[in-house]
Protein backbone atom coordinates (compact mmCIF):
# COMPACT_ATOMS: atom_id res chain seq x y z
CA UNK A 1 0.00 0.00 0.00
CA UNK A 2 1.32 3.63 -0.95
CA UNK A 3 2.79 5.17 2.27
CA UNK A 4 3.02 9.05 2.82
CA UNK A 5 4.51 10.95 5.73
CA UNK A 6 1.88 13.92 5.12
CA UNK A 7 -1.48 13.32 3.80
CA UNK A 8 -3.76 16.94 3.24
CA UNK A 9 -7.29 16.64 3.00
CA UNK A 10 -8.72 20.06 1.31
CA UNK A 11 -7.47 22.44 -1.62
CA UNK A 12 -8.80 25.51 0.30
CA UNK A 13 -6.53 28.54 1.22
CA UNK A 14 -5.42 26.49 4.64
CA UNK A 15 -4.70 23.25 2.36
CA UNK A 16 -2.38 24.61 -0.42
CA UNK A 17 -0.74 26.61 2.70
CA UNK A 18 -0.09 23.24 3.93
CA UNK A 19 1.18 21.92 1.00
CA UNK A 20 3.66 24.96 0.37
CA UNK A 21 5.47 24.39 3.82
CA UNK A 22 4.58 20.42 4.14
CA UNK A 23 6.66 20.23 0.80
CA UNK A 24 9.11 22.92 1.40
CA UNK A 25 10.41 20.77 4.87
CA UNK A 26 10.41 17.43 2.73
CA UNK A 27 7.48 15.72 4.20
CA UNK A 28 6.39 14.82 -0.02
CA UNK A 29 2.88 15.72 1.22
CA UNK A 30 -0.20 14.42 -1.09
CA UNK A 31 -3.11 16.44 -0.99
CA UNK A 32 -6.45 15.34 -2.17
CA UNK A 33 -8.49 18.33 -3.09
CA UNK A 34 -12.38 17.31 -3.04
CA UNK A 35 -15.21 17.50 -5.24
CA UNK A 36 -14.70 21.78 -4.85
CA UNK A 37 -10.73 22.26 -6.31
CA UNK A 38 -9.53 25.16 -4.81
CA UNK A 39 -12.41 25.79 -1.81
CA UNK A 40 -15.28 28.43 -0.94
CA UNK A 41 -13.11 31.23 -2.95
CA UNK A 42 -14.03 29.77 -6.40
CA UNK A 43 -17.61 30.80 -5.47
CA UNK A 44 -17.07 34.61 -5.22
CA UNK A 45 -15.44 37.31 -7.38
CA UNK A 46 -13.41 39.67 -6.15
CA UNK A 47 -11.01 39.15 -3.17
CA UNK A 48 -9.58 42.32 -1.82
CA UNK A 49 -8.54 41.96 1.72
CA UNK A 50 -6.12 38.90 1.10
CA UNK A 51 -2.15 40.38 1.83
CA UNK A 52 -0.21 40.91 -1.25
CA UNK A 53 -2.57 41.74 -3.68
CA UNK A 54 -2.71 45.61 -4.01
CA UNK A 55 -5.29 45.31 -6.29
CA UNK A 56 -7.39 42.74 -5.05
CA UNK A 57 -7.75 39.25 -7.33
CA UNK A 58 -10.03 37.35 -8.38
CA UNK A 59 -11.20 34.30 -5.81
CA UNK A 60 -10.12 31.34 -8.82
CA UNK A 61 -7.27 33.27 -9.99
CA UNK A 62 -5.84 33.25 -5.94
CA UNK A 63 -6.55 29.87 -5.87
CA UNK A 64 -4.93 28.85 -8.98
CA UNK A 65 -1.92 30.74 -7.56
CA UNK A 66 -1.57 28.80 -4.43
CA UNK A 67 -2.37 25.73 -6.19
CA UNK A 68 0.73 26.36 -8.88
CA UNK A 69 2.86 27.56 -5.47
CA UNK A 70 2.33 24.35 -3.57
CA UNK A 71 3.04 21.99 -6.28
CA UNK A 72 6.39 24.22 -7.21
CA UNK A 73 8.09 22.87 -4.37
CA UNK A 74 6.95 19.13 -4.97
CA UNK A 75 2.94 18.49 -3.66
CA UNK A 76 1.42 15.79 -5.04
CA UNK A 77 -2.71 16.86 -5.82
CA UNK A 78 -4.92 14.48 -6.82
CA UNK A 79 -8.85 15.30 -7.32
CA UNK A 80 -10.36 13.05 -5.33
CA UNK A 81 -12.60 12.79 -1.99
CA UNK A 82 -11.42 11.53 0.91
CA UNK A 83 -13.99 9.41 2.39
CA UNK A 84 -12.84 7.75 5.37
CA UNK A 85 -10.04 7.30 7.86
CA UNK A 86 -9.10 4.94 10.30
CA UNK A 87 -7.52 6.67 13.04
CA UNK A 88 -6.96 3.71 15.05
CA UNK A 89 -4.23 2.26 12.94
CA UNK A 90 -0.66 3.57 12.66
CA UNK A 91 0.09 4.71 9.95
CA UNK A 92 -3.57 6.35 9.36
CA UNK A 93 -5.56 4.23 6.93
CA UNK A 94 -6.88 6.92 4.39
CA UNK A 95 -9.49 5.93 1.49
CA UNK A 96 -10.50 8.10 -0.98
CA UNK A 97 -13.77 8.38 -3.54
CA UNK A 98 -12.36 6.52 -6.27
CA UNK A 99 -11.20 3.37 -4.30
CA UNK A 100 -7.42 4.05 -3.59
CA UNK A 101 -6.29 3.39 -0.04
CA UNK A 102 -2.90 4.64 1.20
CA UNK A 103 -1.25 4.88 4.39
CA UNK A 104 0.02 7.94 6.03
CA UNK A 105 1.53 8.66 9.33
CA UNK A 106 0.11 12.08 9.90
CA UNK A 107 -3.04 13.99 8.44
CA UNK A 108 -3.40 17.65 7.84
CA UNK A 109 -7.33 18.27 7.90
CA UNK A 110 -8.32 21.41 6.00
CA UNK A 111 -12.02 20.03 4.82
CA UNK A 112 -13.30 24.10 5.29
CA UNK A 113 -16.86 24.28 5.25
CA UNK A 114 -20.20 24.34 3.13
CA UNK A 115 -23.10 26.71 2.53
CA UNK A 116 -25.88 26.14 4.70
CA UNK A 117 -29.28 25.41 4.10
CA UNK A 118 -32.46 26.39 5.27
CA UNK A 119 -34.27 22.95 5.27
CA UNK A 120 -37.73 23.51 3.19
CA UNK A 121 -38.51 20.80 1.31
CA UNK A 122 -39.32 23.31 -1.88
CA UNK A 123 -35.49 24.20 -1.58
CA UNK A 124 -33.85 21.32 -2.44
CA UNK A 125 -36.67 20.87 -5.15
CA UNK A 126 -35.80 24.08 -7.03
CA UNK A 127 -31.85 23.82 -6.08
CA UNK A 128 -30.54 24.43 -9.87
CA UNK A 129 -34.16 25.58 -11.07
CA UNK A 130 -33.84 29.10 -8.69
CA UNK A 131 -32.41 28.20 -5.60
CA UNK A 132 -28.09 28.51 -5.71
CA UNK A 133 -26.05 29.45 -2.82
CA UNK A 134 -23.68 31.35 -5.44
CA UNK A 135 -24.73 34.58 -7.12
CA UNK A 136 -21.44 34.81 -9.85
CA UNK A 137 -22.14 31.34 -10.74
CA UNK A 138 -25.94 31.65 -10.88
CA UNK A 139 -26.61 35.71 -10.77
CA UNK A 140 -26.09 35.52 -14.46
CA UNK A 141 -29.72 34.01 -15.19
CA UNK A 142 -31.68 36.60 -13.14
CA UNK A 143 -30.44 39.55 -15.41
CA UNK A 144 -33.29 42.10 -15.30
CA UNK A 145 -35.18 39.73 -13.28
CA UNK A 146 -36.20 39.90 -9.60
CA UNK A 147 -34.70 37.89 -6.90
CA UNK A 148 -34.35 37.04 -3.16
CA UNK A 149 -31.11 37.02 -0.77
CA UNK A 150 -31.60 35.32 2.35
CA UNK A 151 -29.26 36.27 5.06
CA UNK A 152 -27.66 38.76 7.26
CA UNK A 153 -24.05 38.37 7.22
CA UNK A 154 -21.29 39.28 5.12
CA UNK A 155 -21.70 36.77 2.83
CA UNK A 156 -25.47 37.53 2.19
CA UNK A 157 -24.71 41.27 1.36
CA UNK A 158 -21.66 40.27 -0.48
CA UNK A 159 -24.55 38.55 -2.84
CA UNK A 160 -27.17 41.52 -2.35
CA UNK A 161 -24.36 43.65 -4.01
CA UNK A 162 -23.46 41.27 -6.98
CA UNK A 163 -26.55 40.48 -8.00
CA UNK A 164 -27.98 43.96 -7.76
CA UNK A 165 -25.59 45.13 -10.68
CA UNK A 166 -27.42 42.49 -12.86
CA UNK A 167 -30.94 41.93 -11.44
CA UNK A 168 -33.69 44.23 -11.60
CA UNK A 169 -34.64 44.35 -7.48
CA UNK A 170 -33.26 42.23 -4.83
CA UNK A 171 -35.13 41.50 -1.75
CA UNK A 172 -32.49 40.79 0.77
CA UNK A 173 -34.62 38.47 3.78
CA UNK A 174 -32.96 39.42 7.47
CA UNK A 175 -34.52 37.65 10.38
CA UNK A 176 -33.27 40.02 13.00
CA UNK A 177 -33.78 43.35 13.22
CA UNK A 178 -30.09 44.19 12.38
CA UNK A 179 -27.37 42.74 10.00
CA UNK A 180 -25.02 40.82 11.52
CA UNK A 181 -22.72 41.78 8.97
CA UNK A 182 -19.38 44.19 9.45
CA UNK A 183 -19.59 47.65 9.28
CA UNK A 184 -17.75 48.02 6.02
CA UNK A 185 -20.42 45.19 4.37
CA UNK A 186 -23.10 47.22 5.58
CA UNK A 187 -22.17 50.75 4.50
CA UNK A 188 -22.07 49.26 0.75
CA UNK A 189 -25.58 48.88 0.54
CA UNK A 190 -25.80 52.74 0.73
CA UNK A 191 -25.02 53.33 -1.94
CA UNK A 192 -27.43 50.43 -4.23
CA UNK A 193 -30.93 51.44 -4.77
CA UNK A 194 -32.13 48.57 -6.05
CA UNK A 195 -31.53 46.36 -2.91
CA UNK A 196 -34.51 46.59 -0.56
CA UNK A 197 -33.68 45.18 2.86
CA UNK A 198 -36.66 43.52 5.19
CA UNK A 199 -35.74 43.07 8.55
CA UNK A 200 -37.54 40.66 10.89
CA UNK A 201 -38.48 38.56 7.78
CA UNK A 202 -38.13 34.96 6.76
CA UNK A 203 -38.33 32.92 4.05
CA UNK A 204 -41.52 30.53 4.73
CA UNK A 205 -41.99 28.80 1.42
CA UNK A 206 -40.58 28.81 -2.38
CA UNK A 207 -43.11 28.76 -5.34
CA UNK A 208 -42.38 27.47 -8.11
CA UNK A 209 -43.42 25.47 -10.79
CA UNK A 210 -42.24 22.80 -13.90
CA UNK A 211 -40.06 26.10 -14.89
CA UNK A 212 -38.38 26.23 -11.78
CA UNK A 213 -39.01 29.19 -9.15
CA UNK A 214 -41.85 31.75 -9.51
CA UNK A 215 -42.37 33.34 -6.32
CA UNK A 216 -41.48 33.40 -2.52
CA UNK A 217 -43.66 33.51 0.31
CA UNK A 218 -42.33 35.82 2.76
CA UNK A 219 -43.09 35.62 6.49
CA UNK A 220 -42.32 39.30 8.83
CA UNK A 221 -42.73 38.43 12.66
CA UNK A 222 -43.05 41.99 14.19
CA UNK A 223 -46.08 42.66 11.95
CA UNK A 224 -47.25 38.78 12.06
CA UNK A 225 -48.14 39.29 7.83
CA UNK A 226 -47.26 36.47 5.36
CA UNK A 227 -46.83 37.69 2.00
CA UNK A 228 -45.40 36.84 -1.59
CA UNK A 229 -43.38 38.14 -3.87
CA UNK A 230 -42.71 37.24 -6.96
CA UNK A 231 -39.38 37.14 -8.04
CA UNK A 232 -37.58 34.26 -10.09
CA UNK A 233 -34.19 33.35 -7.80
CA UNK A 234 -33.78 32.51 -4.67
CA UNK A 235 -30.08 33.00 -2.96
CA UNK A 236 -29.78 31.42 0.35
CA UNK A 237 -26.50 32.84 2.11
CA UNK A 238 -27.54 32.03 6.03
CA UNK A 239 -23.89 30.92 6.74
CA UNK A 240 -21.94 27.65 7.04
CA UNK A 241 -20.79 24.53 8.22
CA UNK A 242 -18.15 22.58 8.89
CA UNK A 243 -16.98 19.81 6.86
CA UNK A 244 -16.40 17.40 9.54
CA UNK A 245 -18.95 14.65 8.90
CA UNK A 246 -16.24 12.08 8.16
CA UNK A 247 -14.41 12.40 11.50
CA UNK A 248 -17.20 13.05 14.20
CA UNK A 249 -16.70 9.46 15.40
CA UNK A 250 -12.74 9.84 15.94
CA UNK A 251 -12.31 14.05 16.37
CA UNK A 252 -13.43 15.63 19.38
CA UNK A 253 -15.85 18.52 18.00
CA UNK A 254 -17.17 21.44 19.51
CA UNK A 255 -21.37 21.97 19.72
CA UNK A 256 -21.32 22.89 16.52
CA UNK A 257 -19.38 20.39 14.73
CA UNK A 258 -16.00 22.27 14.27
CA UNK A 259 -12.82 20.74 15.04
CA UNK A 260 -11.48 21.73 18.25
CA UNK A 261 -7.52 21.98 18.24
CA UNK A 262 -5.24 22.88 21.19
CA UNK A 263 -5.42 26.56 21.45
CA UNK A 264 -2.12 28.25 19.53
CA UNK A 265 -1.30 24.93 17.77
CA UNK A 266 -3.08 22.72 14.89
CA UNK A 267 -3.19 19.76 16.95
CA UNK A 268 -6.33 17.79 17.40
CA UNK A 269 -7.15 15.44 19.76
CA UNK A 270 -5.51 12.70 18.23
CA UNK A 271 -1.16 12.91 17.96
CA UNK A 272 -0.41 13.15 14.74
CA UNK A 273 -3.66 14.83 13.18
CA UNK A 274 -3.93 18.63 12.70
CA UNK A 275 -6.91 20.39 11.62
CA UNK A 276 -6.86 24.06 10.02
CA UNK A 277 -8.84 26.81 8.16
CA UNK A 278 -12.58 27.08 8.52
CA UNK A 279 -13.00 23.53 9.81
CA UNK A 280 -11.62 24.24 12.70
CA UNK A 281 -12.35 28.40 13.17
CA UNK A 282 -15.97 29.58 14.14
CA UNK A 283 -14.80 32.95 14.69
CA UNK A 284 -12.80 34.30 11.79
CA UNK A 285 -13.32 32.31 8.56
CA UNK A 286 -11.48 34.40 6.66
CA UNK A 287 -8.99 33.41 3.66
CA UNK A 288 -5.46 34.66 5.58
CA UNK A 289 -6.68 33.38 8.99
CA UNK A 290 -7.17 29.50 6.70
CA UNK A 291 -3.31 30.01 5.38
CA UNK A 292 -2.08 30.66 8.46
CA UNK A 293 -3.29 27.96 10.20
CA UNK A 294 -2.48 25.94 7.29
CA UNK A 295 1.21 27.18 7.65
CA UNK A 296 1.03 26.09 11.42
CA UNK A 297 -0.61 22.74 10.96
CA UNK A 298 2.51 21.73 8.77
CA UNK A 299 5.12 23.10 11.06
CA UNK A 300 3.17 20.96 13.89
CA UNK A 301 3.08 17.86 11.63
CA UNK A 302 6.99 18.35 11.18
CA UNK A 303 7.78 18.63 14.68
CA UNK A 304 5.95 15.34 15.58
CA UNK A 305 7.62 13.43 13.15
CA UNK A 306 10.94 14.74 13.68
CA UNK A 307 10.28 14.54 17.56
CA UNK A 308 8.21 11.51 18.14
CA UNK A 309 10.05 8.27 18.90
CA UNK A 310 8.38 4.40 18.66
CA UNK A 311 9.06 2.14 21.40
CA UNK A 312 7.13 -0.96 21.77
CA UNK A 313 4.90 -0.31 19.22
CA UNK A 314 3.77 2.93 20.63
CA UNK A 315 4.07 6.34 19.28
CA UNK A 316 5.02 8.61 21.77
CA UNK A 317 6.11 12.47 21.43
CA UNK A 318 9.12 12.15 23.55
CA UNK A 319 9.70 16.01 24.52
CA UNK A 320 7.51 17.72 27.36
CA UNK A 321 5.40 19.42 25.46
CA UNK A 322 3.54 21.82 28.09
CA UNK A 323 0.73 22.04 25.86
CA UNK A 324 -0.26 18.64 25.98
CA UNK A 325 -0.57 15.65 28.74
CA UNK A 326 1.95 13.14 29.58
CA UNK A 327 0.85 10.15 29.73
CA UNK A 328 2.76 6.81 30.73
CA UNK A 329 2.01 3.90 28.32
CA UNK A 330 4.28 0.39 28.74
CA UNK A 331 6.97 2.58 31.30
CA UNK A 332 7.23 5.42 27.95
CA UNK A 333 6.14 9.19 28.80
CA UNK A 334 3.93 9.75 25.77
CA UNK A 335 2.41 13.03 25.03
CA UNK A 336 -1.39 12.51 24.94
CA UNK A 337 -3.34 15.40 23.53
CA UNK A 338 -6.20 16.36 25.91
CA UNK A 339 -8.34 19.31 24.48
CA UNK A 340 -10.64 20.82 27.44
CA UNK A 341 -14.06 20.93 27.28
CA UNK B 1 -35.63 21.21 -28.56
CA UNK B 2 -33.56 18.39 -30.08
CA UNK B 3 -30.47 18.59 -32.20
CA UNK B 4 -29.67 15.53 -29.92
CA UNK B 5 -31.74 12.46 -31.38
CA UNK B 6 -30.83 9.42 -33.13
CA UNK B 7 -27.84 9.46 -30.90
CA UNK B 8 -24.80 6.70 -31.56
CA UNK B 9 -24.48 6.61 -27.92
CA UNK B 10 -25.86 8.33 -24.61
CA UNK B 11 -24.41 12.08 -24.20
CA UNK B 12 -23.44 13.43 -21.53
CA UNK B 13 -23.76 17.51 -21.23
CA UNK B 14 -21.47 19.64 -19.35
CA UNK B 15 -23.06 23.59 -18.95
CA UNK B 16 -20.61 25.83 -17.88
CA UNK B 17 -19.23 29.65 -18.07
CA UNK B 18 -15.58 30.80 -18.36
CA UNK B 19 -16.27 33.02 -15.30
CA UNK B 20 -17.96 30.10 -13.40
CA UNK B 21 -15.50 28.94 -10.61
CA UNK B 22 -17.41 25.93 -9.54
CA UNK B 23 -17.18 24.82 -13.50
CA UNK B 24 -13.52 25.03 -13.57
CA UNK B 25 -13.71 22.31 -10.10
CA UNK B 26 -16.05 19.98 -12.23
CA UNK B 27 -14.09 20.25 -15.43
CA UNK B 28 -11.04 18.00 -14.50
CA UNK B 29 -13.94 15.23 -12.73
CA UNK B 30 -15.66 15.40 -16.53
CA UNK B 31 -11.99 15.00 -17.91
CA UNK B 32 -12.28 11.32 -16.47
CA UNK B 33 -15.59 11.12 -16.91
CA UNK B 34 -15.20 11.35 -20.66
CA UNK B 35 -11.82 8.80 -20.83
CA UNK B 36 -13.12 6.05 -18.56
CA UNK B 37 -16.51 5.87 -20.68
CA UNK B 38 -15.73 6.40 -23.74
CA UNK B 39 -16.82 3.94 -25.29
CA UNK B 40 -20.52 4.12 -23.45
CA UNK B 41 -21.34 7.89 -23.37
CA UNK B 42 -20.35 10.96 -25.13
CA UNK B 43 -19.43 14.35 -23.59
CA UNK B 44 -20.70 17.62 -24.74
CA UNK B 45 -19.35 21.22 -23.13
CA UNK B 46 -21.62 23.51 -23.69
CA UNK B 47 -20.19 26.96 -22.91
CA UNK B 48 -23.47 29.00 -22.13
CA UNK B 49 -22.73 32.20 -23.27
CA UNK B 50 -21.73 30.75 -26.69
CA UNK B 51 -24.72 28.41 -27.06
CA UNK B 52 -27.38 30.47 -25.27
CA UNK B 53 -30.10 28.49 -27.60
CA UNK B 54 -28.64 25.21 -26.10
CA UNK B 55 -29.00 25.97 -22.51
CA UNK B 56 -31.99 27.99 -22.60
CA UNK B 57 -33.91 24.90 -24.60
CA UNK B 58 -32.88 22.93 -21.25
CA UNK B 59 -34.38 25.36 -19.05
CA UNK B 60 -30.72 25.86 -17.58
CA UNK B 61 -30.41 28.09 -14.24
CA UNK B 62 -27.45 27.23 -12.73
CA UNK B 63 -24.30 26.36 -13.78
CA UNK B 64 -22.52 23.98 -13.91
CA UNK B 65 -25.01 21.58 -14.67
CA UNK B 66 -24.85 18.34 -16.00
CA UNK B 67 -27.56 16.83 -18.22
CA UNK B 68 -27.24 12.69 -19.62
CA UNK B 69 -29.12 12.09 -22.92
CA UNK B 70 -29.92 8.83 -23.34
CA UNK B 71 -29.69 7.37 -26.88
CA UNK B 72 -33.81 9.21 -27.78
CA UNK B 73 -32.23 12.12 -27.07
CA UNK B 74 -34.52 11.92 -23.79
CA UNK B 75 -33.34 13.46 -20.36
CA UNK B 76 -32.50 10.47 -17.97
CA UNK B 77 -30.50 12.08 -15.70
CA UNK B 78 -29.85 15.97 -14.41
CA UNK B 79 -27.49 17.54 -11.81
CA UNK B 80 -26.37 21.12 -10.75
CA UNK B 81 -23.28 21.53 -8.62
CA UNK B 82 -20.72 19.43 -8.09
CA UNK B 83 -20.33 16.12 -8.08
CA UNK B 84 -17.33 13.20 -7.78
CA UNK B 85 -16.52 11.14 -11.41
CA UNK B 86 -17.67 7.72 -9.07
CA UNK B 87 -21.18 9.39 -9.37
CA UNK B 88 -21.36 10.09 -12.94
CA UNK B 89 -20.19 7.13 -13.96
CA UNK B 90 -22.51 5.23 -11.63
CA UNK B 91 -25.34 6.91 -13.87
CA UNK B 92 -24.19 6.11 -17.25
CA UNK B 93 -24.11 3.09 -16.05
CA UNK B 94 -27.47 2.78 -15.03
CA UNK B 95 -28.00 3.56 -18.38
CA UNK B 96 -26.40 0.89 -20.20
C1 LIG C 1 -18.98 33.83 -1.25
C2 LIG C 1 -17.80 33.89 -0.32
C3 LIG C 1 -16.95 34.99 -0.34
C4 LIG C 1 -15.84 35.05 0.51
N1 LIG C 1 -15.02 36.14 0.42
C5 LIG C 1 -13.92 36.19 1.20
C6 LIG C 1 -13.01 37.28 1.08
O1 LIG C 1 -13.21 38.21 0.29
N2 LIG C 1 -11.90 37.28 1.88
C7 LIG C 1 -11.64 36.27 2.76
O2 LIG C 1 -10.61 36.31 3.43
N3 LIG C 1 -12.49 35.24 2.89
C8 LIG C 1 -13.61 35.17 2.13
N4 LIG C 1 -14.48 34.11 2.28
C9 LIG C 1 -14.17 33.08 3.27
C10 LIG C 1 -13.10 32.14 2.74
O3 LIG C 1 -13.53 31.63 1.51
C11 LIG C 1 -12.84 31.00 3.71
O4 LIG C 1 -12.50 31.50 4.96
C12 LIG C 1 -11.70 30.12 3.23
O5 LIG C 1 -11.96 29.65 1.91
C13 LIG C 1 -11.49 28.93 4.15
O6 LIG C 1 -10.47 28.16 3.63
P1 LIG C 1 -10.27 26.62 3.96
O7 LIG C 1 -9.03 26.21 3.28
O8 LIG C 1 -10.36 26.41 5.43
O9 LIG C 1 -11.54 25.85 3.38
P2 LIG C 1 -12.38 25.91 2.02
O10 LIG C 1 -12.04 27.07 1.19
O11 LIG C 1 -13.80 25.72 2.47
O12 LIG C 1 -11.90 24.59 1.28
C14 LIG C 1 -12.23 23.31 1.75
C15 LIG C 1 -11.63 22.29 0.83
O13 LIG C 1 -11.81 20.99 1.38
C16 LIG C 1 -12.20 20.09 0.37
N5 LIG C 1 -12.88 18.97 1.00
C17 LIG C 1 -13.98 18.95 1.80
N6 LIG C 1 -14.27 17.69 2.17
C18 LIG C 1 -13.32 16.90 1.61
C19 LIG C 1 -13.07 15.49 1.63
N7 LIG C 1 -13.85 14.63 2.30
N8 LIG C 1 -12.01 15.01 0.93
C20 LIG C 1 -11.18 15.86 0.24
N9 LIG C 1 -11.37 17.20 0.21
C21 LIG C 1 -12.43 17.70 0.88
C22 LIG C 1 -13.04 20.92 -0.58
O14 LIG C 1 -13.08 20.32 -1.88
C23 LIG C 1 -12.27 22.23 -0.57
O15 LIG C 1 -11.23 22.16 -1.50
C24 LIG C 1 -15.59 34.00 1.43
C25 LIG C 1 -16.45 32.90 1.46
C26 LIG C 1 -17.55 32.83 0.60
C27 LIG C 1 -18.44 31.62 0.64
Amino acid sequence: MEKRKCLIIGSGPAGYTAAIYASRSGLNPVLFAGLQIGGQLITTGEVDNFPGYADGVRGIQMMEDLKQQSERFGTEIRNSEVIHIDFNERPFKVTTGSGERLLSETIIIATGASAKWLGLASEAQYYGAGVSACATCDGYFYKDKDVVVVGGGDTAIEEATFLSHLVRKVYLLVRKDTFKASKIMQDRLAHIDNVDVLFNTELSEILGDDHGVNGAKIYNKKRDKEETLVVQGIFIAIGHTPNTKIFEADLSLDNNGYIKTIPGSAKTNIPGVFACGDVQDSEYRQAVTAAGSGCMAAMDAERYLSSRLQKNGIFCVESNINISTVITKNGINCIENYIND
Amino acid sequence: MNIFNNLEKPVLLQFSATWCGPCRALTPVIDQVEIKMTEHADVKRIDIDKQAQIASDFSIRAVPTLVLLDKNGEIFWRHTGLISEKDIIQQIENLK
